[in-house]
């Protein structure tokens, strides 16, 4: 095996695509509506509040890994042993499964209103199951390949829904900034962070990506990119719903609907809507994807099926009972925000505790990528 | 051997009972025996007569044996034919014979004259009817490795390119060759593929594919594994890059590894034309594909579930057309694709002349008469003949295709557009994950591999291919090298 199959993780700029082009798409279903609702034509603000809330999180994952090499759990098994490392990872994968649900249902919502002109029975959406439960079997490498295919397809579908959107937003509906309460916007903040816990998704993957210098500048401004395509939607969306905003949930497969060609040449928007669908796909699979590698490496078994299988079973099984008490989902989950947030930011600002001891140990400013060699040499990995 | 040829003849005929291995006894000058053994229809028994046969009949060779190191030595001299080798055992001998060689014995001799005068029957070398190119050379592989060899060696004027060769197939014996470029082929990747061949037991080689299916890493796999290819000059161009080549005695298709999917999107007559035109010509490769295997499934589902993805006018049209038919437009258009699969089997194993026929029937009566009978709608004739003639733009996917294409259609029958979505992605994940021979299939978009880009959907020109493609892994990475300006010197 070359270095292309041997390395079962992923590298810096996989992540940056994930982070570029995958998360966003799980912020353009019902988040819009919600901060819209919450905090009227501020609601960009809240966006901002909520990816500057992020980037620390994701910013002390890179500087332990750009420290040490290691990320927060390969730490915790070198400083507290096997036992300690299998009790966080279990506790993680819990906490993916439970991340893992509202996506799931907003993707379900969503496909009913994108894909059926008539209400469809509840079954149709079990085939995204199997998607789901195959690239849970898969290594996080093949995670970070579809990261790079996920660029042109989520480039092409967003910058054309964009600008046949365009047309109908009136961009000054967002104006006067700040014109609401600023209560407004950290109502707004408060209301979405359910949908905003985006570094827990960057713990696995920093854990496996070999780091090499400026490799954080690149995955934080990454990270940034992708917030500017979601504050670029919710602008466009604000501009064309403004007053009946908060009422226009999944608004993305409808947002290019008024462009005036389209009256001749037809819904040619919803390809590009179904496009991004695909990378929405995935995206929602990402918080699975990483339940069943944290189980996995807790406890190793030949193949990850029986952990992808029963996991996959279960989401099925929860979606199917659950899908008409979204709202009772909604707020299952915005009661556990607290404890979503120890997970998903606590524990990796709190990782920088391992820095300190690292650093005493090994001495200071002794940067953990001077001893890789440059990306030239390893760029066939994944 | 024996001394005796009589011994020896006896052995041998026991050992090789079929009839239509022959020995023919001769006597020398001296009145020495000598006998050939060959199998009959695989000997230029002309050659044979000639620089073998007829020198030892006029020489003496017990007088002058003597003089010229023994007997073995002094029918050496004698023979005038290059290609000479001596088995040492029986079952060596009988290898050769059964390759088509011809057996040269003499009587008070102990060892075995094997005379390389095969001869068999080969056709000649043509233009491949898979392959057909309007610009580029016209010359294709034949059924004979030596003949296929020598195209290869041909265009390759060099020490570096080996062949290795073995047996497979334990009744078969079929010469299997490994062709690459030393210092140019990823050596990973030849070892991998001569172990993989060595490894094969099986009894039978028919044809390459045997091969191709039997080295394949994945026992099951969408997609194939090894590429395939019928013109020399393809095969040399992917040896050129880097890859690794392998000829089967019997088959006119040489196989490469690795494999990527792009290499099917690619032709030889893209890199004899402009690169805007190549490009272009790719990117509808690519569009005609899609088109192949969605179109049907995506009429189905906007029918069924999606009446909005099609403007109002082309909804009222069909409407009109399927107004009134018994048959939903699932049922229709899959009735209709098994209809064209069936007509496209049938034409292909038919003789010409009634392929023809069948063609005008399948077409014209039965389409027509379809329609008219309302059976059909003749939008979804359209659409499935669309798809049907889509898929042949990328000829060597055809058969991939062709399933894929019945899954869509199950798909967004049955889901609608989410189901052909879910697929699609489905698909992108698997063929993300394929890796055949440690190279990704779906690479250099996955993983993104930027200079291989240049040769992908678009086609840089000729100047800016000036690297071999980095996933192939060749240590030697240059393959052009680029004129220095003048202010750089």
């Amino acid at each position: 095996m070359n270095e292309q199959t041997e390395h079962h993780g992923v590298n810096a700029r996989q992540i940056c695509f994930f982070a570029a082009f995958l998360l966003p798409t799980l912020k353009l279903l019902d988040a819009p509506a919600i901060l819209a609702k919450a905090a009227g034509n501020d609601l960009l603000f809240p966006v901002f509040l909520q990816y500057l809330a992020q980037s620390i999180p994701i910013l002390c994952l890179l500087i332990v890994k750009a420290k040490t090499g290691q990320g927060p759990f390969s730490l915790v098994k070198e400083r507290f042993g096997t036992i300690a490392h299998k009790i966080v990872l279990v506790l993680y994968a819990a906490f993916f499964l439970f991340y893992a649900l509202r996506p799931l249902l907003d993707l379900e919502k969503f496909s009913y209103a994108a894909f059926y002109d008539t209400a469809s029975s509840a079954f149709v959406f079990a085939p995204f199951f199997f998607l789901c439960a195959y690239l849970c079997s898969k290594s996080l490498s093949t995670l970070g390949r579809l990261a790079d295919v996920c660029l042109p397809i989520f480039l092409v579908s967003f910058v054309l829904l964009f600008f046949l959107g365009i047309s109908s937003a009136d961009f000054a509906a967002l104006l006067p900034f700040f014109g609401n309460p600023i209560a407004d916007s950290f109502s707004g903040f408060y209301e979405s962070i359910p949908l905003f816990f985006d570094a827990a998704l960057f713990i696995p993957l920093i854990e496996r990506m070999p780091y090499r210098k400026k490799d954080g500048v690149k995955i934080i401004s990454s990270y940034w990119i992708g917030g500017a395509f979601v504050l670029l939607f919710t602008a466009l969306f604000y501009g064309t719903y403004t007053s009946i905003a908060q009422r226009e949930h999944f608004a993305i497969a409808k947002i290019a609907q008024y462009f005036p060609a389209l009256d001749v040449i037809g819904r040619i928007d919803l390809i590009f809507v179904y496009l991004l669908v695909i990378v929405l796909f995935f995206a929602t699979c990402v918080p699975c994807v990483h339940c069943v590698d944290s189980l996995f490496n807790a406890f190793p078994l030949k193949t990850r099926v029986p952990f992808a299988a029963v996991l996959n079973l279960a989401l099925l099984t929860f979606t199917f009972f659950f899908n008409k008490r979204y709202n009772a989902v909604v707020n299952l989950i915005k009661s556990l925000t607290p404890i979503f947030l120890v997970f998903s930011t606590l524990l990796p600002v709190l990782s920088l505790l391992f820095l300190i001891k690292t650093t005493k140990n090994k001495g200071a400013g002794k940067r953990f990528s001077e001893n890789l060699p440059k990306n030239k040499e390893v760029r066939l990995e994944n | 051997m024996r001394e005796s040829l009589t011994e020896n003849l006896t052995i041998l005929k026991k050992l090789l009972p079929a009839e239509d291995v022959l020995f023919h006894v001769f006597s020398a000058g001296d009145g020495t025996r000598g006998a050939v053994f060959y199998a009959d229809g695989t000997v230029n028994k002309e050659l044979l007569g000639e620089l073998i046969i007829k020198p030892i009949s006029n020489a003496k060779i017990a007088e002058n044996s003597q003089n010229e190191g023994g007997r073995a030595g002094f029918i050496e001299k004698i023979l005038r034919f290059p290609e000479i080798k001596h088995p040492k055992t029986f079952s060596e001998t009988i290898k050769e014979v059964l390759d088509g060689n011809a057996l040269l014995l003499i009587d008070g001799v102990p060892c075995a004259f094997i005379i390389g005068a095969k001869l068999l029957p080969v056709r000649a070398i043509m233009e491949p009817p898979t392959d057909i190119a309007v610009k580029g050379p016209r010359e294709g592989f034949i059924e004979d490795i030596k003949t296929n060899m020598s195209l290869v060696r041909k265009r390759f004027k060099t020490p570096n390119l080996m062949f290795k060769s073995v047996k497979v197939g334990k009744q078969s014996n079929t010469m299997v060759s490994v062709c690459y470029l030393q210092g140019v082929s990823n050596q990973k990747i030849v070892q991998q593929v001569e172990e993989r061949i060595q490894s094969i037991s099986v009894d039978y080689i028919a044809d390459s594919s045997y091969i191709a299916t039997l080295i394949s890493p994945r026992k099951q796999s969408l997609m194939r594994e090894v590429a395939t290819t019928e013109k020399p000059d393809i095969f040399c161009a992917k040896i050129a890059e880097g890859r690794v080549g392998i000829l089967v005695d019997g088959s006119p298709i040489a196989l490469t590894v690795p494999y990527l999917l792009t290499e099917d999107f690619q032709s030889s007559e893209d890199y004899f034309i402009s690169p805007f035109a190549a490009t272009t010509v790719r990117i509808l490769r690519f569009l005609a594909f899609l088109v192949a295997l969605v179109l049907p499934a995506a009429y189905v589902a906007s029918q069924l579930f999606k009446m909005q993805l099609l403007p109002l006018g082309l909804t009222l049209t069909i409407a009109s057309g399927a107004q009134g038919l018994p048959l939903s437009p699932s049922m229709e258009t899959f009735l209709i694709l098994l209809v064209l699969e069936i007509l496209k089997e049938a034409s292909i194993r038919m003789p010409k002349y009634v392929g023809m026929s069948l063609s005008v029937v399948g077409a014209l009566v039965l389409g027509e008469a379809a329609v008219s009978a309302g059976f059909v709608s003749t939008t979804a004739i359209i659409i499935v003949a669309f798809s049907g003639i889509c898929l042949y733009a990328v000829p060597n996917l055809v058969e991939s295709g062709s399933v894929l294409r019945w899954i869509f259609l199950i798909v967004g029958g049955s889901l609608g557009i989410f189901g052909i979505i879910t697929f699609a992605a489905f698909l992108l994940a698997y063929f993300v994950s394929s890796d055949a021979f440690d190279t990704p299939l779906l690479s250099p978009f996955s993983p993104l591999l930027p200079k291989d880009l240049r040769d992908s959907v678009v086609k840089y020109g000729m100047r800016s291919l000036d690297t071999r493609p980095v996933v192939l892994g060749s240590k030697n990475k240059t393959r052009l090298l680029k004129k220095k300006k003048e202010s750089e010197k």
